[in-house]
């Protein structure tokens, strides 16, 4: 579905787009296979890459195609960590895709003010590009100090 | 917070940081956008990840168990905080037990909720099984991280061997001055008819039979068998095993064993136990129920224990071998040293019958080319090795774990009808 | 030199976001696994066998030393069974019995080879000779 958003505007461009879903759809599939992480991660990294190939309104889709890419992540690997297991509680699943969408939500909406950051942002400069990089390595190193606390 | 991080967030991490690297490097700001909701997602995750506290027991319906037979564990969690958890159960058990569910059970734990889930527990054989502690893996509304405990105490089953019913048992050469199920061969008081003869001074007025008295036109008496019980005791043989898979011959053995003192307790003999292996353990000979549990009990923790060491006829004391005492071996025949125990127990002049536990069902020839004819060979040595047990006037009965022990145990008894005065002597 | 600048920055940023992410510890949960199934006890015995058919298929010592008595054994009890004693048997008739090959392996009095380290027995012969056995 994320492909066809991005092969829907893609131009000329539309077979690559189509093409880049399909490895996606191809690295999750062995990711679910394997049940391993990693490939899923790649799948989205790859559906998250193919965004570019879409001529018009990427910024307005961006929060939500973030958000699609997500859950796309996590119930891929909800599905890993379920298999082997011989008995589910219907209740776990549920609760577990609450939370889940709920936080998704909170993130397209982190994601819209980020966009509308962007929008009204000053041209790429040197100093943005330096701004830009700092704001990167704090966010993501101060979740890897909170993930190695805990 | 001392969970174990889930995997993944280190690749959600990874997915964040590359798209606000790749907007960087590629001045398109739409990746900074699609990174932002799994940044949030992971902040989110670690902030919100409470440690949940958890008690649990466990309660079987029952500890006792015969083989074939279930149990149901009802395995009762507890949430003792205000915070919903996902819980990822799995019990662990001993190594003979089977489980259903067999593998782990996922469950939703509202805050403050209990919850009670049931297990049916399967024994493959007999033996001191347990199941418990309950090992929880528990995570998290957000499964960012997980905690790993062990919860409930471990619960002992013990699961008795499936017995077999025998109408004949080996009949004892000697007899003990006991009340017992054997008729005897001497003559004293009893209720088999023996003979009768002329009434002597020092005979009670019932003894008298006025049938025979009146033909005969002198007082005679009615002299009866006594009723006597002898003494059996059960050597076990652990010293080695065949096994394929979850059987072996020391599961055929211990099954014999107890089926083997379940019917000589029954006839009131006086049975003991003697585990002849890498570890000797005994039970002097005694009667009743109380032995027999003693003797389940001391079966149950029979296992093969690997040992150089060097048994022999002196390692066993003698108050647990009686003199004229009925021996039993139930042996599969693998170890020089229980050859060796049985040759030597019968030319010092014991009653001795071998049952052996026959290891062809539990073993397969390799796969070298050369193997199936090992193989052969192997069963022709054994042939000659039950012969020249035999020769020396020891009974052996010959039996398979899929076959019932009583014909076995006849073709014994007729070996030892036709070898009886060679074994008196 | 601005774009140099950039790409400096860049490159540095994506080195450090990446080493964050490697900093971030990741231990997947142990899953109860079921206990394996106990190793198969194939007993002495029969792996002995095995081993010594193997060296006496090239080494008549071993033949001798190991193989015959055990043949010898079994020969002389499946004999017993009928009656007759190996010890004590005519050269013809021990031929007659249990063949040329099995006889001159079992014959009371067979000397030690003088080439010990001459061919044993084939695998092919040694089943023809088991074959004599079983039908006695």
């Amino acid at each position: 579905m994320l492909g066809a958003i991005v092969a829907g505007d893609a131009g000329r461009s539309v077979a690559l787009a189509w093409t880049g879903a399909g490895l996606a759809t191809l690295l999750l599939a062995c990711g679910l296979a394997a049940s391993s992480p990693a490939p899923v991660h790649c799948g989205v990294a790859v559906l998250g890459a193919i965004l570019l190939l879409r001529h018009s309104d990427r910024l307005l889709l961006a929060p939500l195609y973030g958000g699609g890419l997500l859950l796309v992540a996590e119930l891929g690997v909800r599905s890993i960590e379920l298999r082997g297991v011989g008995l589910i509680d219907p209740g776990s699943i549920g609760t577990r895709l609450g939370v889940l969408v709920a936080v998704a939500a909170v993130g397209v909406c982190a994601g819209a003010c980020a966009a509308l950051a962007v929008t009204g942002a000053p041209s790429r400069s040197l100093l943005v590009t330096a701004a830009g990089a700092i704001a990167a390595v704090a966010v993501c190193a101060a979740i890897a100090l909170a993930a190695r606390r805990s | 917070m001392n969970g174990a991080l889930s995997p993944r967030l280190r690749g959600l991490l990874a997915l964040g940081g590359g798209g606000l690297v790749a907007a960087l490097a590629t001045g398109h700001p739409e990746l900074a956008v699609l990174a932002t909701p799994f940044l949030v997602f992971v902040g989110v995750s670690l902030a919100l990840a409470r440690e949940p506290q958890l008690t649990a027991c466990i309660d079987l319906d029952r500890t006792r168990l015969l083989e074939g037979e279930r149990a149901a564990a009802m395995v009762t969690l507890v949430n003792e905080e205000a915070h919903a958890a996902e819980v990822e159960l799995g019990l662990a058990h001993s190594r003979y037990l089977t489980l259903e569910p067999a593998r782990p059970i996922v469950l939703q734990l509202a805050r403050l909720a209990t919850v009670t889930v049931e297990v049916s527990v399967c024994p493959e054989r007999w033996g001191a099984h347990s199941v418990g502690p309950l090992i929880v893996h528990a995570r998290d509304s957000m499964a960012a991280l997980t905690w790993n405990r062990r919860l409930g105490e471990r619960v002992a089953v013990r699961v008795f061997p499936r017995e077999q019913r025998l109408r004949e048992l080996v009949a004892p050469l000697r007899m003990q001055p006991f009340l017992g199920a054997h008729v005897g061969r001497s003559r004293s008081e009893g209720i088999e008819f023996a003979d009768t003869r002329p009434f002597q001074a020092g005979d009670v007025a019932r003894q008298v039979n006025w049938r025979a008295s009146a033909r005969r036109g002198s007082l005679h008496v009615t002299e009866r068998h006594p009723e006597q019980a002898s003494d059996v005791v059960l050597l076990l043989d652990t010293f080695a095993e065949a096994r394929e898979g979850a059987r072996g011959t020391l599961d055929a053995a211990v099954r014999a064993t107890a089926t083997l003192a379940r019917a000589h307790l029954a006839r009131r003999d006086r049975v003991g136990l003697v585990d002849f292996g890498g570890t000797l353990h005994w039970l002097e000979p005694a009667f009743g129920t109380t032995q027999l549990y003693r003797i389940i009990d001391a079966l149950l923790s029979s296992e093969i224990a690997f040992s150089y060491a060097w048994r022999a006829t002196e390692s066993i004391p003698r108050r647990v071998l009686p003199p004229g005492a009925l021996i039993l071996a139930v042996t599969p025949l693998l170890d020089e040293r229980s050859i060796r125990l049985v040759t030597d127990l019968r030319m010092r002049g014991c009653d001795l019958t071998v049952v052996e536990v026959s290891p062809l069902a539990h073993t397969t020839p390799g796969p070298a080319p050369a193997d199936p004819l090992a193989f052969r060979l192997w069963r022709l040595q054994r042939d000659a090795l039950r012969a020249r047990l035999q020769g020396l006037g020891i009974g052996v009965a010959v039996w398979g774990d899929d076959e019932t022990l009583g014909p076995a145990l006849e073709g014994v008894n007729a070996f030892r009808r036709s070898a009886r005065h060679a074994l008196r002597a | 030199m601005t774009l140099l600048a950039s790409i400096a920055i860049i490159v540095v940023a994506a080195v450090a976001v990446a080493v964050s992410v490697a900093l971030v510890p990741s231990k997947p949960s142990a899953r109860r696994h079921r206990p394996p199934n106990p190793e198969p006890a194939r007993p002495d015995q029969l792996v002995r066998l095995e081993r010594l058919l193997v060296m006496a298929r090239v080494s008549a010592l071993q033949v001798h030393a190991y193989l015959r008595p055990i043949l010898v054994e079994i020969a002389s009890q499946r004999l017993a069974a009928r009656g007759q004693t190996l010890d004590r048997m005519p050269d013809a008739t021990g031929r007659r019995i249990l063949g040329d090959d099995l006889w001159e392996i079992v014959r009371p009095g067979r000397p030690f080879p003088e080439d010990r380290h001459g061919p044993g027995v084939a695998a092919p012969d040694l089943g023809a000779m088991l074959e004599v056995l079983e039908r006695l």
